[in-house]
């Protein structure tokens, strides 16, 4: 599905260089459900965006889909990007002035899809999301886990094949961050590919496999299930 | 009792000095004016004829053949004043000067009567006795050309008066009030902008206001301190204010041709009114602001929290002003285009006449006068002069009218109707059209004596079957009138004024000017050697020469200026509300960081984004256009009924308008909204 060879990421201010990723080689299979932590600041979150295609990185390559990205403009990675990935973030991210429908609604707008089809698939997400009751309520009047579930639902209205978490648990209590971790699952389970960010060890688990961060590196991967078949 | 006050208006003529007051520089101003042949000149004129020398005893010649002696120098009115003269001769001398006619009928209206009332008489109550008045001492004048006798204060004459002969040309209070209220809406954009800008930025003030409160400062302590600041702001503002018109003034004076003066500020009224503007003006902008800083919870503010809701009813306000500001400027732009388009039609306008070419040579005393026929022939001479001819008025002049009857009406019903006298080449030099009849000819020897043209609107007023060779008695038995031909309605005023009916006779004594209509080549070269033959006709006479296109142009100049004010208006207040849309427009856009990153994330171009910003702007200038359009239909409409000819204001002008708004409001925020677009949302989405 993807693959890194040597990627590198800079930071330049006026008057520092910051390394944020140094010579990252990581490759991950379609349907392979990859956790990756490490300490704050230790380049999770600039590795994540990267994967995401939400940003270049300074070196290196990388392959996606069997193409190589890296060189990629903000367009071509626009147009990669709404079909094949969706984000699930902590802070959820949602759009405070739109509805749970509209929310939802947002990536097939940008991917062109016709007024009818698009209620079609948002009621079937919002269903499978058991959040069809919510759909006319504002982020602001739901719980934090309710919020992550129409992120979740955001994230794979336009079926992706890779699902990128930065801490979809952070902001949430035990109980809503175990059930959010049992949608990625079930996702996951049905095919979706999966890299999810965390710091807590409990949620990593869930993975078949943790990469740890530390300073931009790679320091170590503990292989913990093998991938179900697809 | 009513004839009291009549005595009282022409002991005014003769004793004017104790009305007016004018300041003697010399001689006596009880008696100056007394006998008749004494004048009294200004400052200016002693100096012109004098010299430093004392004038008074001196004598002036007018017009070859009077000695007029002065009694006494005076100072000039001052700009401001309604009337201005040179010199004031005493109205005994002109019972010598002018025939008895002028004197003997009440209908010559040719003098302006000032009265002075007595501290405790009404106006309105001593207007009303005029009727009976005129009904007692004058029932025929009153009846034979619908006259009427009204007061006015002296004040008023130079704004409020819409009559046509005042002594001299006069302004329009209706300029003073759109220019106030254009001065009042570019000051309340201007607070708009203060007031939109202090709470869109209050985030940068909120923990300044959160320490103080924790430290004990209440609410009323903040109001006061924000309402200070304003007030201060505003003062500044004031002082910088005061330095532009300094600096603006002399740039000001030459465009209008005023001579104003920052010393009208610097009595205490002004200043006190100025002090007064300064505190209304801050406490105005100051209050909302005030009240709206001084709600943050400490709490709130240094958690870095905001109250969400409350942000919402700010967010519609800010948006209220933005469109009220985007609403006065589209209500200016709107009516600058008006005007101009007015202006345009006005010069533009086809007048009946060929105004081209035509140079005037003012025929300024009876010497030249008596010999204008040798004039004529001796300008004619000249390879660049193709046509000559004399006349009474030319175009846009006030003309005089004549009390004119047709034969078939009893010898009482006369009509006050306007009169050229123009000599047989002055229909031809200007290209009228005779739409009926024929024009004056040397041909018919009657035609000195009795031939009148006739203007359409004259045809129509007397309503005639047949009006060629109709017969009118023109003057009071002054002379005899046949119509032999009739000339299209041709604009001899300013298209201010409708046209009235007119007539045109020969009437030598009358002319006062010559025309010349000369080849577009060497203008200046032709005028230098009319000059030359001019002075070898009259040596004791200046040559005074104009253009009549100039003429019309110079009607028209007061709109213009006019135009020219507005449209720098409407800049500065489109300039003012810009301003204040690109601070909401950064606000607006800084406060949708998050949004804009995750759309961006999900897919959304930068196209996409720049359109959904500029979408919501969008629909508050379209709401201002549908408030500013009509107001400004209606403010304008209004002023051109000042004109008689004037344009239709077309549905294209409100569309023109609002296209240029829309460009204008999204030129504004584009900035904004790109960049915006542009920003990469990994750096928005970062961490909250």
């Amino acid at each position: 599905m993807l693959r890194t060879i040597n990627l590198k990421k800079l930071y330049t201010t006026e008057e520092v260089e910051t390394t944020a990723l140094n010579n990252v080689n990581l490759e991950v299979q379609e349907g392979e459900f990859v956790a990756i932590m490490g300490p704050s600041g230790c380049g999770k979150s600039t590795l994540l965006n990267i994967l995401g295609l939400l940003d270049n990185p300074s070196g290196g390559e990388y392959n996606f889909l069997d193409y190589e990205v890296s060189k990629h403009t903000e367009r071509q990675r626009a147009n990669l990007r709404k079909s094949n990935i969706g984000f699930v973030f902590q802070s959820f991210n949602l759009i405070d002035e739109l509805t749970v429908f509209e929310n939802v609604e947002l990536p097939l707008l940008y991917l062109g899809y016709s007024g009818s089809e698009r209620k079609q698939r948002v009621e079937k997400v919002l269903e499978q999301m058991e959040i069809a009751h919510r759909r006319n309520h504002f982020p602001q009047q739901l719980s934090g886990g309710q919020q992550q579930r129409v992120a979740v639902a955001r994230a794979i209205i336009a079926k992706p094949k890779l699902i990128l978490a930065d801490e979809p648990t952070g902001n949430l209590d035990s109980a809503h961050g175990e059930e959010v971790m049992k949608l990625l699952t079930e996702l996951n389970e049905n095919g979706t590919t999966i890299i999810m960010v965390t710091h807590a060890q409990m949620y990593a688990e869930y993975a078949h496999r943790i990469v740890h961060l530390f300073d931009g590196h790679i320091v170590s991967e503990n292989i913990l299930k093998t991938q179900t078949a697809v | 009792m009513l004839a009291n006050y009549i005595k009282i208006a022409l002991r005014t003529i003769l004793r004017q000095f104790e009305i007016f007051t004018i300041q003697f520089v010399h001689g006596d101003p009880s008696n100056a004016l007394s006998e008749p042949f004494s004048v009294v000149i200004t400052e200016e004129t002693a100096q012109r004829y004098f010299g430093d020398e004392n004038p008074i005893g001196k004598t002036l010649l007018y017009d070859y053949q009077h000695p007029f002696t002065i009694t006494g120098v005076v100072r000039s009115f001052p700009p401001q004043s309604h009337f201005h003269f040179d010199f004031i001769a005493s109205m005994e001398s002109t019972k010598s000067l002018f025939p008895p006619v002028m004197f003997e009928h009440w209908g010559n209206i040719w003098l302006y009567t000032y009265v002075l009332l007595s501290p405790d008489t009404e106006a309105p109550a001593l207007e009303q006795q005029f009727a009976g008045f005129m009904e007692q001492h004058m029932p025929e004048a009153a009846r034979m050309i619908n006259l009427q006798f009204h007061l006015q204060p002296v004040t008023d004459i130079h704004l409020r008066s819409h009559l046509d002969i005042e002594l001299e040309a006069n302004s329009n209070i209706i300029y003073i009030y759109i220019f106030t209220i254009i001065a009042i809406f570019i000051l309340a954009i201007a607070c708009f902008n203060f007031i939109n800008l202090t709470t869109a930025r209050s985030a940068s003030r909120s923990k300044e206001i959160g320490i103080r409160k924790t430290i004990g400062a209440n609410r009323p302590q903040l109001i006061r301190q924000f309402i200070g600041e304003a007030i201060v702001i505003t003062f500044i503002a004031l002082l910088l204010g005061i330095l532009l018109i300094e600096l603006m003034l002399p740039w000001f004076n030459n465009f209008t041709g005023k001579t104003l003066s920052l010393s009208s500020f610097t009595n205490g009224v002004a200043l006190t009114g100025l002090l007064g503007v300064v505190l209304i003006v801050g406490f105005g902008a100051g209050i909302y602001p005030a009240l709206f800083l001084s709600s943050y919870r400490p709490v709130e503010v240094l958690s870095g929290k905001s109250s969400s809701g409350n942000a919402r009813n700010h967010a519609l306000l800010r948006k209220g002003i933005v469109t009220f500001q985007f609403a006065i400027s589209i209500a200016l732009i709107a009516s600058t285009i008006i005007i101009y388009n007015q202006l345009t039609f006005m010069r533009t306008k086809d007048l009946g006449f060929d105004k081209d070419r035509i140079l005037i040579v003012k025929l300024n005393n009876s010497g030249a006068r008596q010999q204008f026929e040798v004039l004529k022939e001796s300008f004619l001479n000249h390879i660049s002069v193709l046509k000559t001819a004399a006349a009474s008025h030319v175009p846009p002049e006030q003309l005089s009218s004549w009390r004119i009857r047709h034969e078939s009406e009893p010898s009482d019903r006369f009509e006050l109707i306007n009169v050229m006298s123009v000599d047989y080449d002055f229909i031809e030099l200007m290209d009228i059209d005779i739409i009926e009849g024929r024009n004056l000819s040397r041909q018919f020897a009657v035609d000195e004596h009795e031939a009148i043209l006739f203007n359409e609107a004259a045809v129509k007023h007397f309503g005639l079957d047949r009006v060629i060779g109709a017969r009118f008695d023109l003057f009071q038995g002054l002379k005899e009138g046949t119509v032999v031909g009739v000339v299209n309605n041709f604009h001899y005023e300013s298209l201010h004024s409708e046209i009235m009916p007119v007539f045109l006779h020969i009437w030598p004594q009358w002319y006062s000017q010559i025309l010349l209509k000369i080849r577009p080549e060497n203008i200046q070269q032709t005028v230098l050697d009319i000059q030359e033959i001019w002075q070898a006709h009259i040596t004791d006479w200046p040559f005074e020469y104009r253009f009549l296109d100039e003429d019309f142009d110079r009607v028209y100049r007061s709109e213009e200026r006019f135009g020219q004010l507005v449209l720098y208006f409407s800049i500065l207040a489109i300039f003012i509300a810009c301003l204040g849309l690109f601070g909401l427009a950064s606000y607006s856009t800084q406060q949708r960081t998050k949004e804009i990153g995750v759309r961006k994330v999900l897919g959304a171009s930068v196209s996409t984004i720049v359109m959904l910003l500029s979408k919501e702007f969008t629909k508050w200038v379209l709401v201002a256009n549908l408030i500013a359009l009509p107001v400004a239909y209606y403010v304008m409409n209004r002023w051109l009924q000042n004109y008689a000819y004037r344009i239709e204001i077309g549905f294209d002008v409100f569309l023109f308008t609002a296209a240029v708004a829309f460009i204008i409001a999204l030129v504004t925020i584009s900035y904004q909204s790109i960049k915006a677009a542009l920003a990469n949302p990994v750096e928005s989405l970062r961490y909250e």
